[in-house]
């Protein structure tokens, strides 16, 4: 029973103390690579959407594009915050907002992946606005303006 | 008796572009501010407008009536500060300020911010058109400059359009200010094209030619370039 507590107590201690990455510049290098694969992932559906072209291939990018948003969980490690990142020091002062924003861009990709999946035009366009909003609501707040 | 004689000052060409500019750069600054996707696509449409706007305007700035060229308005500095001390004495109410010079069209001062407003407009449409919000939205010639160029002239874009809001702020006080304090009667006529000659003190003047078949000519082919700009070289 004690080592079921002492494990507990380590489980919780550890996950409520986010230590500093080892590795800061990977860490932010990695994340740029996370947030390109969503760029190009937008680029695709945005030619999907205005050229028409391509249209099965919707589905395909709204899915990864709701798996990429929850990879996005876990692409902020503590002092990951390196010069050449354009992650703010907000995303981390505001620890509270910014897991809200990162829940935003699952919750619209998810309605986008399902509407995708409806092949309801409206519906499409209707989730492809809440997702853009999501993309633009986090940058406003959290990406370093370029 | 008051002499209640008027002239044709602005010719319609002119007027026009004035109140179609002040028509889009609210509606590209409104969607531009806000962003959504919806907003932009219609920001980018004005956006070419203002472009051609801006274009046919520099063109019409040396083929355009008397008081629509640069040639009238744009004088030299040491007139300029003379017509700024003239204000400020008036201003003050100073008695011996000296008669600050009459002027039909744009006053010195009022000529450079004409200059100052059309170049940072120029510059505005322009960097629009490299610029890309990175989500959804990319200006249609993004693809001829880098990423990285992309970007700063995206910020370029950002910034100006946070300077014209300034400028903007500027040009409707300066409007406001020769209305009420200095009683120069300037918005009417920039919508009529008209002005009492007895306001300005000139005796005799004549209508200005307003030439409205070569601004249409000048304004169908600035037209015709945007949209081989933007249509054509898009890819
Ligand atoms: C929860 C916050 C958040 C959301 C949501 C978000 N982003 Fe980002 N994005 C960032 C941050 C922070 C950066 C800067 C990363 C860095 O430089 O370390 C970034 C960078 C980018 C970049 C530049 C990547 C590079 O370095 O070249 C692109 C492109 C991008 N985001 C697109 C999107 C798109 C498209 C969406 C929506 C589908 C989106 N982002 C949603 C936070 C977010």
């Amino acid at each position: 029973m004690t080592k079921v507590i002492r494990v507990l107590t380590f489980l919780l201690l550890s996950s409520a103390t986010t230590t500093a990455t080892a590795n800061p510049e990977g860490e932010a290098r990695y994340r740029q690579g996370v947030m390109k694969s969503v760029g190009g992932h937008m680029t695709a559906i945005g030619m999907i959407m205005r050229q028409g072209i391509h249209t099965d291939a919707l589905k395909f990018h709204a899915d990864a594009m709701a798996s990429l948003a929850k990879q996005s969980k876990n692409i902020y490690p503590e002092g990951s915050d390196v010069s050449r990142s354009e992650a703010l020091p907000a995303i981390w002062e505001q620890a509270k907002a910014f897991q809200k924003a990162t829940q935003r861009f699952i919750d619209a990709s998810e309605a986008f992946a399902e509407a995708a999946g409806s092949g309801d035009q409206r519906a499409v366009g209707q989730a492809l606005r809440g997702l853009g909003g999501s993309c633009k609501g986090c940058h406003d707040d959290f990406r370093a303006e370029s | 008796m008051k002499d209640s004689r008027t002239t044709l000052v602005w010719d319609v060409a002119t007027r026009l572009f004035h109140v179609f500019l002040l028509a889009l750069v609210s509606v590209c600054l409104y969607t531009g501010l806000s962003g959504g996707l919806d907003e932009m696509d219609l920001h980018m449409v004005c956006g070419y407008g203002v472009l051609a706007l801006i274009l046919f305007r520099i063109i019409w700035g040396f083929a355009g009536s008397t008081h629509a060229r640069f040639s009238s308005f744009v004088v030299s500095p040491a007139r300029t500060l003379r017509h700024a001390q003239g204000i400020y004495a008036r201003l003050r109410r100073n008695p011996r300020s000296r008669e600050i010079a009459p002027s039909l069209g744009h006053n010195p001062m009022g000529g450079y911010s004409v200059i100052m407003m059309l170049l940072l407009l120029l510059a505005q449409a322009t960097t629009g058109l490299f610029a890309s919000d990175d989500i959804f939205i990319e200006g249609p010639l993004m693809h001829l400059v880098s990423d990285d160029q992309s970007q700063t002239l995206t910020g370029f874009h950002k910034l100006f359009s946070k300077v014209i809001m300034v400028i903007i702020g500027l040009h409707v006080f300066a409007v406001v200010c020769h209305e009420i304090f200095l009683k120069d009667r300037i918005l009417i006529p920039m919508v009529t094209g008209r002005k009492r000659l007895e306001e300005h003190s000139i005796s005799d003047a004549r209508d200005v030619n307003q030439k409205p078949l070569l601004a249409l000519v000048l304004f169908a082919l600035v037209v015709l370039a945007v949209y081989v700009l933007v249509d054509a070289l898009w890819w």
